[in-house]
């Protein structure tokens, strides 16, 4: 079985293309981590923030709203954009982009506002205020930060899923059409040929997102040593990414206030996603079996696609936290594949206890030794038809 | 010593093998043949153990381990064509749980024993049919197994690739392994086989050293080159006259009126050939079935 897995995975990782891929993602998260720098080379309009001058009674009262875009200039004739006051309104010069243009009228009209306020007697500002700004409680509403990340989260879970679960599947197939089968058979059980392919879908998965990672970190630590990702999150920062100025990775990580129980749910979410995945790559071998030829996989795989696409949208559209506490989402995150997406939206979006939990991890997971139970016996039985000369399987009594 | 003992497994319509059993001692090449679906690689696949028997069981006195003990060459090409010729061979040999070490050592002296050296980084798909044949015979047995098993080995390949492995086949035997090996070929396995197996809708119709079936077997043959007019017709003792392109081959009774009609042939030579033959396999096949 070793010798199977370690050639399967092999041939997975080590060819022209899945190389190819790996310098290619070891190049795009160069790029992306020092995509200050590339831009401010090759693009720096992008990035290097516009010189702007205005008088310093409207820079006193506005320079703390100048967006990270702008740098405030002293002198104007050094300056890219000048804003000048005049009796019966405001000028303003320059090169600049719409983009830029709104910013600076947003400025002046904040600007305008406020001298203006300041020349109205206090009682009748207080009385303005009352007219124009109404108070408003809420509660029980959900954030809608997390609502974002339960999409993000089942959006993943699907990709993922369906990236890796039909891989395996396609081996088989191919072994089958080769008829390289027959002779692998001699040397390994039927028994280890169904584990092992189990085995290599979750290696594969688990080695890929390991050589990615790996690209991704080496790039970090560089632009950590670099100047602590300080440029590229003030880039970040300009481009409205963040919604607050960082000097470092550590200080932007630590703003995330990544707690134990935010850890939790995360790993929960993978358990969730492993066993879903384990469950359906299980099935997609299960059914690769009776495949005997490339035509009869690409029809197959339509259908898979069309039915896991079906399933995205149910999660997407069962995405709120009434329909996951008692409507049909809550059935689906015990129903075993669905659980995968429909428990993690759950513990994303309402409060999940424990039993429920491990009910359905549970299920999961009695499911998943059901179809290995009954699976093997169903492969052993199959796994050779199709393969030349092979009518005295289909024939059988 | 390979023993199979009344190897029992039946499909829908009696396909399948019936009531098998057969004998091999270790240098033994033993030939089963066998019309298309009498069951031979049926026989094959229970000694391999892809598929379960209904009856009877299968011995085999091997001091290698299980994984080792059997070689198989399939009929049907299964190459896995995107590799390259090493890395086949490494593969299925890292199935059968060789070294490194063994693999390296052994992979050198096979490649060299069949001719395909040059082929090392060849992918398989560049190969000509006859190539990848050699490449998975050396994949059947580079793990040296007690018994190797090939099924239609000789098939597609040209009259020099099938000298080599008729001389690759007997070399193996002679190290003291079993080989069993079905053809349809029979001219070109009758030299190589000391036993036979002939089956027959499931059954075994026909066993025993290839020596001994033939002395039990009274016809003998004369063959005549250049004779399309049988001038030997309407000689006694002539059972059967088969014709092969210009050559006549005489069908005799006994092996009195086979001299008989070479001593005349002989006599009246005018340049043809004359062949005087114990009964050819394929005689002895055709025969039979």
């Amino acid at each position: 079985m070793k010798a199977l897995i370690s050639f399967s995975l092999n041939r997975r990782l080590n060819n022209p293309v899945s190389w190819m891929l790996y310098g290619f993602s070891f190049i795009l998260f160069g790029i992306v981590l020092f995509a200050d720098i590339l831009l401010a080379t090759f693009a720096p309009a992008l990035v290097v923030p516009k010189s702007i001058h205005m008088n310093s009674a409207m820079f006193d009262r506005m320079g703390e709203y100048l967006p990270a875009s702008f740098v405030y200039q002293n002198d104007p004739l050094k300056a890219d954009v000048l804003i000048h006051v005049k009796d019966d309104g405001y000028l303003v010069t320059g090169n600049i982009t719409i983009e830029q243009g709104q910013v600076i009228d947003h400025l002046i009209v904040g600007y305008h506002r406020i001298s203006m306020i300041e020349q109205i007697p206090d009682s009748i500002v207080s009385l303005l205020d009352q007219v124009m700004i109404a108070n408003i409680e809420w509660e029980n509403v959900a954030e809608p930060s997390v609502n974002h990340s339960g999409f993000i989260v089942i959006t993943t879970i699907y990709f993922m899923l369906l990236s890796f679960s039909t891989a395996v599947a396609n081996e088989v197939v191919n072994e089958k059409t080769s008829n390289v089968i027959e002779v692998i058979l001699t040397s390994v059980s039927h028994k280890e040929h169904y584990y092992s392919k189990l085995l290599i879908g979750w290696f594969t998965m688990l080695m890929q997102l390991m050589i990615h990672g790996f690209g991704f970190v080496f790039w970090l630590m560089v632009r950590i040593v670099f100047d602590n990702g300080s440029g590229l999150l003030n880039v970040l920062y300009r481009w409205q990414f963040l919604s607050a100025p960082y000097d470092s990775i550590e200080e932007w990580m630590r703003s995330l206030n990544i707690q134990m129980s935010s850890l939790g749910i995360i790993i929960l979410c993978a358990t969730f996603l492993m066993l879903g995945i384990l469950l359906v790559q299980l099935l997609m071998v299960l059914i690769s079996v009776h495949i005997n030829s490339i035509e009869e996989a690409a029809a197959i795989q339509g259908p898979f696609y069309l039915g896991m696409l079906i399933v995205y949208y149910l999660a997407i559209f069962i995405n709120s936290a009434d329909q996951l506490n008692y409507g049909w989402g809550y059935i689906f995150s015990y129903t075993p594949i669905l659980s995968m997406l429909f428990m993690p939206s759950r513990l994303l979006l309402t409060d999940v206890m424990v039993s429920e939990l491990i009910l359905s991890i549970g299920i999961g997971l009695v499911a998943l030794i059901i179809c290995l139970i009954f699976g093997e016996e169903h492969y052993r039985n199959n796994l050779l038809k199709g393969i030349a000369k092979s009518t005295f399987v289909k024939n059988e009594t | 010593m390979l023993r199979i003992e009344r190897l029992t497994k039946l499909f829908a319509l009696n396909s399948g093998c019936q009531d098998v059993s057969l004998a091999c001692k270790k240098g033994e090449i033993h030939g089963v043949l066998g019309k298309n679906g009498s069951g031979k690689t049926t026989l094959f696949r229970c000694l391999l153990g892809l598929i379960p028997l209904d009856e009877g069981s299968v011995i085999l006195e091997s001091s290698l381990s299980t994984i080792r003990q059997f070689g198989y060459l399939p009929e049907e090409r299964s190459v896995i064509a995107d590799l390259r010729v090493t890395e086949m061979i490494d593969f299925f040999a890292s199935l059968k749980q060789m070294s490194h070490k063994e693999i390296r050592e052994e992979k050198v002296v096979w490649l060299q024993k069949l001719k395909c050296e040059h082929l090392k980084f060849k992918r398989l798909r560049e190969c000509s049919k006859g190539n990848q044949q050699k490449i998975q015979l050396i994949c059947s047995l580079i793990h040296q197994p007690d018994v190797l098993i090939l099924d239609e080995p000789l098939t597609g390949l040209d009259i020099s690739n099938v000298r080599l492995f008729k001389q690759v086949i007997a070399d193996y035997a002679h190290s003291g392994k079993i080989v069993l090996l079905s053809s349809h070929q029979y001219e070109e396995i009758e030299p190589l086989c000391d036993s036979l197996t002939v089956l027959d809708k499931s059954k075994v119709i026909l066993q025993g050293k290839l020596g001994d079936i033939k002395r039990n077997h009274p016809i003998k043959t004369v063959s005549v080159s250049e004779d399309a007019q049988m001038i030997y017709a309407l000689q006694k003792g002539i059972t059967e006259i088969r014709h092969e392109g210009n050559t006549t081959r005489y069908l005799c009774k006994s092996e009195a009126d086979a001299i008989n009609i070479a001593t005349l042939a002989l006599k009246n030579r005018d340049g043809r050939t004359i062949k005087v033959e114990s009964l050819t396999l394929k005689d002895l096949l055709g025969d039979q079935q």
